[in-house]
């Protein structure tokens, strides 16, 4: 099976310095792939490098097979509508002065061809997906909890009908009793919208929740399988 | 008489949208030598309780409406400037959750480690200050203390940093140290050794260790009674593998329920349904009962009494004097 997004001896650098060194791992469309690892050992930065919001110094990125580690306009906007993201702190997420049916109607309105009718309609059944009703279309991220933050961020993401999802530490910033809601409501959506996810924790027991596959990064470099997680753990390098 | 006690404490904040009751009717006596772990989500008060203790709420808009908080027998509330910095430091240690905005990056390791020592024990000369930094310094674990000394937060790992500020907060040679979140800004495997410290320190130093947390897992691994907090109330107080064992509010259970467990992977958690009820108007009665699955028309009306002993639980639904539904 070609895969999804693949990286192929991805090196970046900052400076001399080595963020992340020869690394290579592969998401299958429909799959869950975890990227566990401490601080510095360059999980965001891999992320980065897959929204193309990073140049590589070395290596290749691909997309269904085709190269696109130096893509530029147009093709890079179709691969954000395949490919959204999911951030950290759903605080600094959102703007804080877009309601939520703005944010989420940001990213349809910038793929255009939608009539204002069928434009709300998408947005009610967006949010109906991340399990928020019609009374929070026209409030202000401050008026939210950070549980309720979060699922706008994942009604945003999936606003342009992607085929993954990029989760980068979707629920640390996030009580416990409200991560296992937004766990919960991740699991149900990617088996409604056969997703692929990749997912980047430093939370072991959440990664074993949601991914088949995991991948550990270590100083920049993948390193090996962990026991004690489910499937075969595969990493690159 | 215990070393801490907490009667009936209330807090307020007075904003401008109100006043926000943060802490409403805190009972706690902590005895000397204990390790108590407060835990709680976002919002339920516990690190404006630990605050308290050393009356580091910001007054105004902090304001204790009623209730009394003493250590050893003297009023902490009713203390002069004088009497509160030896409390501060002397008698209370503290330590924060971000090591990083608790340092202050213009001045060396070891000069920030002198103010401390100048405040608490002035009588030093200054090469026997420095032999105490590095010998505080040492008492935390950190390699080469001495040329620490020297260096700057910034050339320091977010580990080592959570080190440096342990060290100081042992300067004043406390009696009890207040933790609040210290392994939250940590990579998990600096948490543990962090954590190891500070239970290696309690133990030998004999300290009482007030240890703040929103994760069941690190309080466990610390304390030996669990204090759990919901909205600016103690819904729980239990020892702690009674707690784990046999949980019986129905937040602790939802808490517990909530947490992933790595060595249950068929074990899905599940969330406590609803949010966290907004302060300026808290629901009255039980502040839990919007969300509790055990909720019963009397929770509605009545705030119900934290009993038992010595696992005490705040609950009309459950224990020896249940309500029948």
């Amino acid at each position: 099976m070609i895969p999804l997004l693949e990286l192929r001896e991805v090196t970046v650098r900052f400076g001399t310095q080595a963020a992340v060194r020869d690394v290579s791992l592969a998401l299958q469309p429909g799959a869950a792939l975890g990227l566990v690892g401490e601080s510095g050992s360059g999980k965001s930065t891999l992320l980065r490098v897959l929204l193309r919001l990073q140049d590589v110094a070395s290596g290749q990125i691909l997309m269904d097979g085709a190269e696109i580690t130096t893509a530029r306009s147009a093709r890079l906007r179709a691969l954000r509508c395949d490919v959204q993201v999911v951030f950290q702190n759903p605080h600094s997420a959102l703007n804080p002065r877009l309601y939520v049916h703005d944010a989420v109607a940001e990213p349809l309105q910038i793929q255009g061809g939608l009539s204002r009718t069928r434009l709300r309609a998408r947005i009610d059944g967006l949010l109906e997906d991340v399990g928020l009703g019609e009374e929070f279309l026209w409030r202000y991220p401050h008026e939210l909890s950070g549980g309720q933050k979060q699922r706008v961020c994942i009604a945003r993401a999936l606003a342009p009908g992607p085929r993954a999802l990029l989760l980068d530490e979707p629920t640390s910033a996030l009580d416990v009793s409200v991560q296992a809601q937004i766990i919960d409501l991740l699991r149900r959506l990617r088996a409604r919208h056969q997703l692929a996810f990749l997912f980047i924790s430093h939370n072991l027991a959440v990664v074993q929740l949601l991914c088949e596959e995991v991948a550990v990064l270590r100083q920049g470099a993948g390193g090996g399988a962990r026991p004690g997680c489910p499937g075969a753990a595969r990493a690159g390098a | 008489m215990s070393l801490i006690e907490i009667q009936d404490c209330r807090l307020a904040f007075d904003g401008f949208e109100g006043r926000v009751h943060v802490l409403d009717g805190i009972d706690l006596a902590i005895e000397s030598g204990e390790s108590v772990g407060i835990v709680g989500e976002t919002g339920c008060g516990k690190s404006a309780l630990a605050r308290s203790l050393l009356r580091l709420n910001p007054a105004p808009p902090a304001r204790i409406v009623s209730g009394a908080i003493r250590y050893d027998g003297a009023d902490i509330l009713a203390m002069d400037a004088a009497a509160l910095r030896r409390l501060r430091g002397g008698t209370i240690g503290m330590v924060f959750q971000d090591p990083v905005t608790y340092l202050n990056p213009v001045f060396t390791i070891g000069r920030q480690m002198e103010e401390v020592l100048r405040a608490h024990e002035s009588g030093l000369s200054r090469a026997q200050r420095r032999a105490r930094c590095i010998e505080l310094l040492d008492s935390v674990r950190l390699p080469q203390a001495a040329s620490l000394l020297d260096r700057y937060p910034h050339e320091l790992s977010g580990g080592m940093r959570q080190r440096v500020l342990i060290a100081e907060a042992l300067a004043g040679n406390p009696r009890v140290l207040v933790a609040d979140e210290p392994t939250t800004a940590l990579d998990v495997t600096i948490q543990r050794q962090i954590l190891a410290l500070i239970a290696g320190l309690v133990a030998r130093l004999g300290l009482t260790l007030m240890l703040i947390s929103h994760d069941l897992g690190v309080i466990g691994a610390a304390c030996r009674r669990i204090v759990v907090m919901y909205a600016g109330t103690i819904v729980e107080d239990a020892p702690a593998e009674a707690l784990f064992a046999e949980p019986q509010h129905p937040y602790t259970r939802g808490l517990l329920a909530a947490m992933p467990d790595l060595r249950q992977p068929d074990h899905m958690p599940s969330g406590i349904p609803g949010s966290i009820p907004n302060l300026r108007d808290p629901p009255q009665g039980c502040r839990f009962h919007p969300r509790c699955p055990l909720a019963m028309s009397v929770c509605r009306s009545a705030r119900p009494v934290l009993r038992g002993a010595p696992h005490a639980v705040a609950c009309h639904a459950v224990g020896d004097w249940a309500v029948a539904p």
